[in-house]
């Protein structure tokens, strides 16, 4: 394997969810200036229920758009966000290439891929995808790109009260529980500021190390360790857990520009101090998908109101 | 080997398959209650189960409709061929055949003629474009079926909203004006003829085999015919369809008043197309074939036969492939509303339908709503909630036999509880599975579900409204 081969990221970003997942353009395209990623965008359509359209195939429907020379719906979000890439100088402006259909959940008129070169060579693809959960059709669709990264956007209100006990968990938290490697909870998520990794006296949380240090060789942005200890006693092993991060990562070619050890609840701590980054990075939590919202870094995805990578 | 992670997977995806068999296992450990069969009993656990299926859709629908028919086989203990038989109808015909022309009328490309129709009539203002498409809308669908126009309607409300505008919120503007027009006028003209849904062909079924006896000249009415199901539900369409519009023009309202540069790119993309050809006056031609047959002769070849011969005719001539109706053609939708058929003549047969009508009457006594408008009211409202979460065909499917044992007990007139039934099943405006037509424009990307929650209770309103003047004043007056 070449450094380049190590260096080479690859990033699918779900567009459809609101503005959030456009912001984060910018921040994968920064990405991809240092790093030269395969950047994925991927528009996910539910598929049509027979019984709803009365037995009639709501693709007869979507055929007859397509006779008309009009988009089907998911084309138009996956196009504004070409244009963002074109205007960001990712796509040539007058670059065009046709769709190819694929036919992964077998509905004729609802799976398509359009590739498009970067200038450093790699690869931006827009993709259309019907499947009738979002959340497995991310997964899936994760490790058909074999991706680095999914980055999907949340609401930057976390719910709270009644609406969020009769609400369902928010997508982008599914998909994190779910995929099967890092995902970043985007928020407001543009370049910029300096990322906060958390780690703690945890194998799990030496193991996402190498991760990081790929991760920030890719995108370069200074970075600072915190370390939580959630009582005085525990401040020994927060602090032992800072300095052995930074001495890995350091190994492995990162030098942090700071070391934070704080005392106090993990999650309130984190969400606090990593206001003021770009990005706050946390290690998975070893529970399984269901508990997963009982975890810190599951926790401080939910309530933080900037961005959060879950690294796997 | 599959892992932890598939298994983990596989039953969170099914989570509600395995639910309902629990809650099916559940209710047949339990002692039958009081006044119901064990074979009663049986048949209702299958309907709770298969009604939870229809909603959550955790399996194949088809598959839902394969386990009516083996849970009639081996809880009900049937003869096999007895359930093979029970599945075929006059409606089921009727579905399949109707679901056939459906097919073969959009794959003829009338729409851009009809496009070309809707701007001649109405000029470029917006809100007469929004009128003018309901009254099309509504029109064609109260004939054709609502999933053929909404079908060729869509391309025709995409292309005006994209070309009157770039501008991302005035197109979702006149997108939900647009849009609304098309489903709302499609699901309320699908109640005008028998013709227009499933749901009718399936509640004509019901009637027949409750109350028709062919020795029996007085319940020969049961026995409704095209033209008499006209008379009873067309004027209700016509009064709701101008209604429709002035609620969403309050609802939905739009800068755009004028779509005059739209309206001549439109004419102009599709006026392209030419005139019309001869094979579009043959299709033209066996539609309206068809449609007199239903009128003139279905009450002696049934409906479905009519249908089926529409859908003969189009193969024959050429005019569609069988490979554009197979796959056009949701086949496992038309296994399952066979079953769901055959289930609710089980429900009658058995008594489940009476008990649950028993219940249904004993908790409306107190609010005396068991009785006359009361109860079209009540039975409205029923219908009204079980069409918003599944199906319109399916909420008739479920509700009829109950409904109309009701109507029995209470010595009502069925065929009115019958009508009300049929027609507040159209009042789906909530969701978006509600209806067809809803579930097609829907399919363009533009709408929101909450967008069916805030029109949907003006447009409920008034048709309740206009449903229960319909049935106090203008029903008595026909003698219905």
């Amino acid at each position: 394997m070449t450094s380049d081969d190590k260096l080479n990221m690859r990033i699918l970003i779900c567009i459809g969810g609101g503005p959030e997942a456009y912001a984060s353009l910018r921040y994968a395209v920064r990405l991809s200036k240092t790093a030269c990623a395969d950047i994925a965008l991927l528009y996910v359509r539910p598929l049509d229920s027979g019984l709803n359209s009365g037995g009639m195939e709501v693709r007869v429907a979507r055929e007859n758009v397509l006779d008309w020379g009009l988009e089907l719906p998911g084309l138009r979000q996956l196009k504004a966000a070409r244009d963002i890439l074109v205007e960001l100088g990712e796509i040539e402006p007058g670059a065009k290439r046709e769709w190819k259909h694929s036919e992964i959940k077998g509905d004729p008129a609802g799976e398509y891929i359009r590739d498009y070169e970067n200038p450093c060579g790699g690869i931006i693809s827009l993709r259309l995808r019907t499947a009738k959960d979002v959340t497995t059709a991310v997964s899936d669709e994760a490790k058909r790109f074999k991706a680095d990264v999914v980055i999907v956007g949340a609401s930057p209100e976390p719910m709270t009260g009644l609406r969020k006990l009769f609400s369902r968990k928010p997508l982008a938290l599914q998909i994190a529980a779910h995929a099967h490697c890092s995902v970043i909870v985007a928020r407001n998520l543009e370049p910029g500021r300096n990322h906060l990794v958390c780690v703690q006296d945890t194998d799990q949380s030496r193991a996402m190390l190498p991760m990081v240090s790929r991760y920030f060789q890719s995108c370069r942005y200074p970075l600072s360790i915190l370390s939580v200890a959630p009582t005085e006693a525990d401040l020994a092993s927060a602090r032992k857990a800072a300095q052995e991060a930074a001495q890995i990562l350091g190994e492995l070619g990162t030098t942090p520009a700071e070391i934070l050890v704080e005392v106090g609840d993990p999650v309130e701590t984190i969400i606090t101090i990593g206001y003021d980054f770009s990005l706050i990075l946390a290690s998975e939590s070893l529970k399984p998908w269901f508990a997963k919202g009982f975890s810190v870094s599951h926790e401080v995805a939910e309530k933080a109101r900037n961005s959060v990578m879950i690294v796997k | 080997m599959y892992s932890a992670r598939t298994v983990i997977h596989f039953l969170r995806e099914k989570r509600w398959f395995f639910l309902t068999l629990a809650i099916q296992a559940a209710m047949l450990l339990l002692p039958p209650p009081e006044g119901v069969t064990q074979e009663g009993w049986r048949v209702l656990v299958m309907t709770v189960g298969a009604t939870i299926l229809f909603i959550t859709e955790p399996i194949p629908l088809p598959a839902v409709a394969l386990l009516i028919i083996l849970g009639q086989v081996f809880l009900l203990g049937l003869d096999s061929s007895l359930v093979a038989k029970s599945l075929m109808k006059d409606s089921v015909l009727f579905i399949m055949g109707s679901l056939m022309l459906a097919v073969a009328l959009v794959k003829q490309k009338l729409d851009k003629r009809l496009a070309l129709l809707i701007i001649k009539v109405t000029g470029s203002s917006t809100y007469a474009i929004a009128f003018g498409i309901s009254v099309f809308s509504g029109l064609l669908a109260s004939f054709i079926g609502e999933h053929t126009v909404a079908a060729m309607m869509l391309p025709v409300a995409l292309s005006l909203i994209q070309l009157a505008t770039d501008d991302a919120k005035q197109q979702r503007a006149l997108a939900v004006l647009f849009l609304f027009s098309i489903s709302y006028a499609c699901a309320m003209a699908g109640i005008g003829t028998p013709s227009g849904g499933a749901r009718n062909a399936i509640m004509i079924d019901y009637l027949r085999d409750f109350f028709y006896a062919p020795d029996d000249p007085a319940t020969h009415g049961y026995s409704v015919s095209y033209l008499h199901w006209m008379i009873y539900a067309y004027p209700i369409f016509l009064i709701q369809l101008p209604l429709m519009h002035l609620i969403l023009r309050r609802t939905f309202k739009t800068d755009l008043r004028d779509l005059g540069p739209a309206v001549a790119k439109l004419r102009e993309q599709v006026g392209s197309e030419g005139a019309l050809t001869g094979r579009h006056y043959v299709a033209i031609v066996l539609f309206l074939l068809t449609l007199a047959g239903w009128v003139g002769f279905s009450s002696k070849y049934g409906m479905g036969t009519i249908a089926i011969l529409g859908a003969v005719l189009f193969l024959v001539t050429g005019l569609v492939r069988w490979q554009d109706l197979n796959s056009g053609v949701n086949w496992g939708v038309v296994l399952l509303y066979a079953a769901a058929i055959s289930l609710g003549v089980q429900m009658r047969d058995t008594g489940a339908a009476a008990w649950v009508a028993g219940m249904f009457m004993d908790g409306l006594a107190p609010f005396g709503l068991n009785t006359g408008l009361g109860l079209l009211a009540a039975v409205m409202l029923l219908t009204t909630f079980i069409t918003n979460t599944m199906s319109n065909g399916a909420a008739v499917a479920v509700l009829g036999p109950i409904v109309l044992t009701i109507a029995l007990a209470t010595e009502s007139n069925p065929l009115a509880v019958g009508m009300v039934t049929a027609i507040s099943s159209a009042f789906a405006y909530f969701t978006v599975i509600g209806t067809p037509a809803s579930t097609i424009v829907y399919s363009s990307g533009y709408l929101r579900p909450t967008d069916f929650m805030k029109v949907g209770w003006r447009m409920a309103l008034m048709s309740f409204i206009v449903l229960l003047t319909a049935s106090k004043l203008y029903w008595p007056l026909i003698g219905l």
